[in-house]
C-alpha cells in the first residue's frame, strides 16, 4: 500500500455566493483506457474525511478559489494509476446560491438556494498519470472547473453545471512538511497539521515504519499559512508551533520529535457558568502544549498547540480520558471557551489526579467563564402566520470586528415578537480594553420551501453596545420582510489577500474575498469574474464597503469606505404563497437585482 | 470566504450512505419483548406492531474540531445541541418533517457540512465555512415552525474512540430501534414518556470502551461505560 494524499483547489466564478459540490470520494483506475468502465473492479477509493462512518461532504468551491484545500489522506495500492475520477453523489450533485442578476426585472431571484443537475455524469474523470509508490506521499491535487452554472427556466428549479476536473500542479499550492518522530512504539500514532492557535485539523497522517511522516498542507500568498504541528497516540504529546509556508516557498526544514511510551490518566472538570453558576453545556475543551517552557498559555497562545479537544456534556463536565504526561519542562494547560462567555485558560498540575489550581474546584480542573447578559425583544414585520413561526439569530461581536463573540436564537411566533437573551464575553477586546459589541439580528428564511442561507428580511444592527450599560429603553431589533438585494463590483489588482466589507451603521456585516487573478496552471478554467466581489445585503438599506488587504494578522483598509443603497425590489402580485416572505403591505417582494458599486483601487 | 454569514441556511439535497446500517426495529437482540416495523429498514426481525417511522440521521462532518450549535425540530418537539466534528445525530421516532438548523461557530475557517438522512436516503446536503453562518436542512418537505422543547426531553450521548463500531437498541414506552454505527453519536428520542433504555454493545473491532450518558430533560439519569452495557430512567 502506498499514501496518496488528494486535494482540490478551484477558481470560480464569484458572480456566485456558493457552488457547492456533494463529495462522495475521490478514486483511481490503473487502466490506461480512458472509457474503462465505473464497474471495473480495479477502481482504488479514497473517501470523504467524515471521521465518522461513511459519507459525504458538501464543499463550496469559492472555499478553493485562493487556497488548496486537503480533501483527505488514504491508503491505496502502490501502483501506476491512468485514470482519476471525483466521484459526485449521483441523486443530488450539489447546490448553487446565485448572486441577484443584472437584469431589471430579473428572470431569476438570487441569494437562494437551488440545487443543480449535471449534463453529464456525475463521476467526473481525467486521465493522468499516477504514481503511488511502497513508501513516501503521493500528492493528488485536483482543480475542479464548475464551468458556467445555467439557470433553471422557472423559479425553483435547478441550476444546470457541467463540471470537469482537471490534476494541477501540487506546486506553488501545496508545500511539503516532513520529519521524524523518535520513540513512537508502533506504526499506529498520528501526525496532525492545525491552523497555528485553533484546532482546526487541516490534515493527519499515519506515522510510518521509523516514524517518519511527510505532509503537503496549503500555502497561501504571504504572508502564508502557520500551522502547529502534534504527535499523538499511544505514545506521549510532542508539538511543534507556528510554522509557516508561504506560496512558491521552499519547504521547512525537517522537523523531529521525540515521544515516550506511557500510560495516562483521566484528567476532568466542570465548566461553570461565572453569572449563573450552572452547568455550561457544548463548551469546548482543549488541552494545551506549549513548544517550549518561555510559552505561557495564560497570558497568550502564541507558541501553545492544542493537542486535544473535547466538549462538556449536559452536566457541563468534561473528560479527557487518558492524557500522558507532558514532556519535561513543559507543563500542559487546559482552555475552556463558548461563544458569550469569557475563554479562561489555567495551568494544569499534573498528576495521578490532574488538578488546576487556580480554577474553583481544587480536586480536577474547573472553569468559571464569566458573561453578561444581555436582554430586548426581537420583532418580524409582519408578524409570521398563524400556525407558522420565524427563527431569528442573533449575533455578538466585539465594536467593529467580524469575530463572534455571542451567539442566539429567538422563534418568533405570529405575535410577532419575542424576548431575547444574549449572554457576551465580559472581556471582548483584551488589547484593547474596549468590552462594547455590535448586535446583528437575521431572520432566517426559506425560498419556496427550502431554506436559504441570506435573509429575505432587513438586517437589524445595534453598534456598540455596552454591555455593563445596555441602551435605555431596551435593546429592541426589527426585521422587516424585503426580499433580497445583491451589491457586486470588482477590486482592481487584487491578490489572495484583498478583502472586500460590508458594513451597516458601522457594523461589519459580511466579508468577501475578490475572484482569483491568476488561473490555476494547466487550468482549463478561466475566472469569469476574475477581479469580482459580491454580497447578498439586503435591500432598503445604505451599507458601506471597503477594501481590505490582509497581509499581516490585521487586515488593513485601503481607499476609503463606499457609500451604497440597495434598492427594495418592486413588489410582485402572486396567485400563491409568496415564495419568500410577505412584506408590511401584503405584497411579495420581487425577484431582487444586482446593484453595482463602482470599482475599489489598489 | 466569509460572506455567507448572515441568513438562514443552505437546503441542497442528496443522497448517500450514513454509517453503517440503521433500522427501525432490531435483529440482534431482538425488540426487546416489543413489536413494529419500519419500511425504510435494512434490518429486520420484528414483526406486528404499527409502523415505526425510519430514524433521521444527521452527519456533522468536515474540518475535524469545527465547533458548532444546532436545533433539530419536528412537528412535536425541538431539541438544542452543541457539539464538534464528527458528530452524527440520530433521531428516532420523530415525526416528520424534520428541519436543522446548524451554525458554525469555529473562529477560524473550518468547513460545517451537515448530511441529513431518512433511513439510509440522504435528504439534503449544506455546508459553510464561515463563523456564525447558519444552514438548513429537512428531511420529509419543509417545517412550517420549529416546534417547542419536547414534554420529555430523552438522549443518549455516546463517546468514545472516533470509528469505534457500536451497536445500539433503544427502548420506549412500545417501540424499539437498533443502530449500529461509530462513535460519537447523539440520539434524541421523540416521544418519550415512561420508562426507556438502551443497551450498547462494541462490535467489528475494539479501539477502547464506549461510554453513554442517558440524558433527561437536561439531567444525567444514568451512565454506562464498557465494551457492553444498558443504560436505562425513566421521564418524571
Amino acid at each position: 500500500m502506498g499514501a496518496l494524499e488528494i486535494g482540490f483547489i478551484d477558481s470560480p466564478s464569484n458572480g456566485f455566493q456558493s457552488i457547492a459540490l456533494n463529495i462522495v470520494s475521490v478514486r483511481l483506475n490503473p487502466s490506461t483506457n480512458p472509457a474503462v468502465p465505473d464497474t471495473d473492479p480495479n477502481w482504488v477509493t479514497v473517501s470523504a474525511p467524515s471521521g465518522a462512518g461513511p459519507g459525504e461532504l458538501s464543499v463550496n468551491l469559492l472555499d478553493f478559489q485562493n487556497n488548496a484545500v486537503v480533501f483527505n489522506i488514504g491508503q491505496v495500492t502502490a501502483q501506476n494509476y491512468n485514470q482519476v475520477e471525483v466521484v459526485i453523489d449521483a441523486t443530488q450533485p450539489g447546490m448553487v446560491i446565485p448572486s441577484c442578476s443584472a437584469a431589471k426585472p430579473a428572470a431569476q431571484e438570487g441569494c437562494i438556494t437551488a440545487n443543480v443537475a449535471f449534463t453529464g455524469s456525475t463521476n467526473l474523470r481525467t486521465t493522468s498519470p499516477v504514481s503511488v509508490p511502497f513508501t513516501g506521499l503521493t500528492t493528488l491535487l485536483l482543480d475542479i472547473n464548475p464551468g458556467t452554472p445555467v439557470p433553471p427556466a422557472s423559479p425553483g428549479g435547478k441550476y444546470t453545471l457541467n463540471p470537469s476536473i482537471s490534476v494541477a500542479p501540487v506546486s506553488p499550492f501545496l508545500i511539503p512538511v516532513s520529519g521524524t518522530v523518535a520513540g513512537v512504539p508502533a506504526t499506529g500514532d498520528i501526525i496532525s497539521a492545525e491552523l497555528t492557535g485553533t484546532n482546526s485539523i487541516v490534515a493527519s497522517a499515519q506515522l510510518t515504519t521509523g516514524g517518519n511522516f511527510t505532509m503537503q498542507l496549503p500555502a497561501a500568498e504571504p504572508p502564508g499559512t502557520t500551522y502547529d504541528l502534534f504527535v499523538s497516540g499511544s505514545s506521549t504529546f510532542a508539538v511543534k508551533s507556528g510554522i509557516t509556508l508561504i506560496r512558491g516557498g521552499s519547504a521547512p526544514p525537517a522537523q523531529s520529535f521525540t515521544v515516550l511510551t506511557a500510560s495516562g490518566v483521566a484528567l476532568t472538570g466542570a465548566v461553570i457558568d461565572g453569572r449563573t453558576k450552572g452547568a455550561l453545556t457544548g463548551a469546548t475543551v482543549s488541552l494545551l502544549l506549549p513548544a517550549s517552557s518561555a510559552d505561557n498559555c495564560v497570558t497568550s497562545m502564541s507558541g501553545c498547540v492544542i493537542v486535544a479537544t473535547t466538549t462538556s456534556d449536559s452536566a457541563g463536565n468534561y473528560t479527557f480520558p487518558s492524557v500522558t504526561p507532558p514532556p519535561s519542562g513543559t507543563p500542559f494547560y487546559v482552555q475552556a471557551s463558548i461563544p458569550g462567555t469569557n475563554t479562561v485558560t489555567q495551568l494544569l498540575s499534573y498528576s495521578s489526579i490532574p488538578t488546576c489550581p487556580s480554577g474553583p474546584n481544587a480536586s480536577n480542573c474547573s472553569f468559571l467563564l464569566d458573561n453578561d447578559l444581555l436582554t430586548g425583544t426581537i420583532t418580524v414585520d409582519p408578524p409570521p402566520g398563524a400556525g407558522t413561526n420565524t427563527v431569528v439569530t442573533l449575533l455578538a461581536e466585539p465594536t467593529g470586528t467580524g469575530n463572534l463573540v455571542g451567539f442566539s436564537q429567538v422563534t418568533v411566533t405570529s405575535l410577532g415578537t419575542a424576548p431575547f437573551q444574549l449572554e457576551v464575553p465580559t472581556t471582548v477586546s483584551p488589547t484593547t480594553g474596549n468590552n462594547n459589541v455590535d448586535l446583528i439580528a437575521s431572520a432566517q428564511d426559506a425560498y419556496l420551501g427550502v431554506g436559504t442561507q441570506f435573509s429575505g428580511h432587513q438586517l437589524a444592527v445595534l453598534g456598540n453596545v455596552n454591555p455593563t450599560s445596555p441602551p435605555a429603553g431596551g435593546i429592541n431589533l426589527t426585521v422587516s420582510c424585503l426580499g433580497h438585494g445583491t451589491i457586486a463590483g470588482t477590486a482592481l489588482s487584487p491578490d489572495a489577500n484583498t478583502h472586500v466589507r460590508l458594513f451597516q451603521d458601522g457594523v461589519q456585516l459580511m466579508d468577501s474575498t475578490v475572484g482569483s487573478t491568476v488561473p490555476i496552471p494547466g487550468s482549463t478554467a478561466t475566472p469569469a469574474f476574475p477581479t469580482q466581489y459580491s454580497f447578498c445585503a439586503p435591500p432598503n438599506n445604505t451599507y458601506t464597503i471597503q477594501r481590505f488587504e490582509e497581509t499581516s494578522a490585521t487586515a488593513v483598509p485601503v481607499g476609503t469606505a463606499t457609500m451604497i443603497v440597495v434598492p427594495t425590489p418592486e413588489p410582485v402580485a402572486t396567485s400563491s404563497p409568496c415564495p419568500l416572505c410577505e412584506n408590511a403591505l401584503g405584497q411579495c417582494p420581487g425577484n431582487c437585482s444586482a446593484t453595482s458599486a463602482s470599482s475599489l483601487q489598489p | 470566504m466569509t460572506k455567507a454569514r448572515l441568513g438562514g441556511g443552505i437546503a441542497l439535497a442528496m443522497l448517500g450512505a450514513l454509517a453503517l446500517a440503521q433500522a427501525g426495529c432490531g435483529n440482534t437482540f431482538g425488540c426487546g419483548g416489543l413489536t413494529g416495523s419500519s419500511t425504510n429498514s435494512g434490518f429486520s426481525g420484528c414483526s406486528g406492531g404499527q409502523s415505526i417511522p425510519p430514524p433521521s440521521s444527521i452527519n456533522f462532518a468536515g474540518t475535524l474540531g469545527t465547533s458548532f450549535i444546532a436545533t433539530v425540530s419536528d412537528t412535536i418537539a425541538s431539541y438544542s445541541f452543541r457539539g464538534n466534528v464528527p458528530l452524527k445525530v440520530v433521531y428516532v421516532n420523530n415525526k416528520p418533517p424534520v428541519l436543522i438548523l446548524a451554525t458554525n461557530l469555529s473562529p477560524s475557517p473550518s468547513l460545517l457540512s451537515v448530511q441529513a438522512l431518512s433511513g439510509f436516503t440522504t435528504t439534503q446536503l449544506a455546508s459553510t465555512s464561515t463563523q456564525g453562518s447558519t444552514i438548513s436542512l429537512s428531511v420529509g418537505g419543509p417545517l412550517p415552525a420549529l416546534a417547542g422543547p419536547a414534554a420529555c426531553d430523552v438522549r443518549f450521548v455516546v463517546s468514545g474512540p472516533i470509528n469505534q463500531n457500536y451497536e445500539a437498541l433503544l427502548e420506549q414506552n412500545n417501540n424499539a430501534y437498533e443502530n449500529l454505527t461509530t462513535a460519537p453519536t447523539l440520539y434524541l428520542v421523540g416521544g418519550a414518556s415512561g420508562n426507556v433504555d438502551g443497551v450498547f454493545t462494541e462490535v467489528l473491532g475494539f479501539f477502547g470502551p464506549i461510554k453513554a450518558d442517558l440524558v433527561i430533560n437536561g439531567v444525567l439519569a444514568d451512565t454506562g461505560l464498557g465494551n457492553s452495557f444498558t443504560v436505562k430512567s425513566g421521564c418524571p
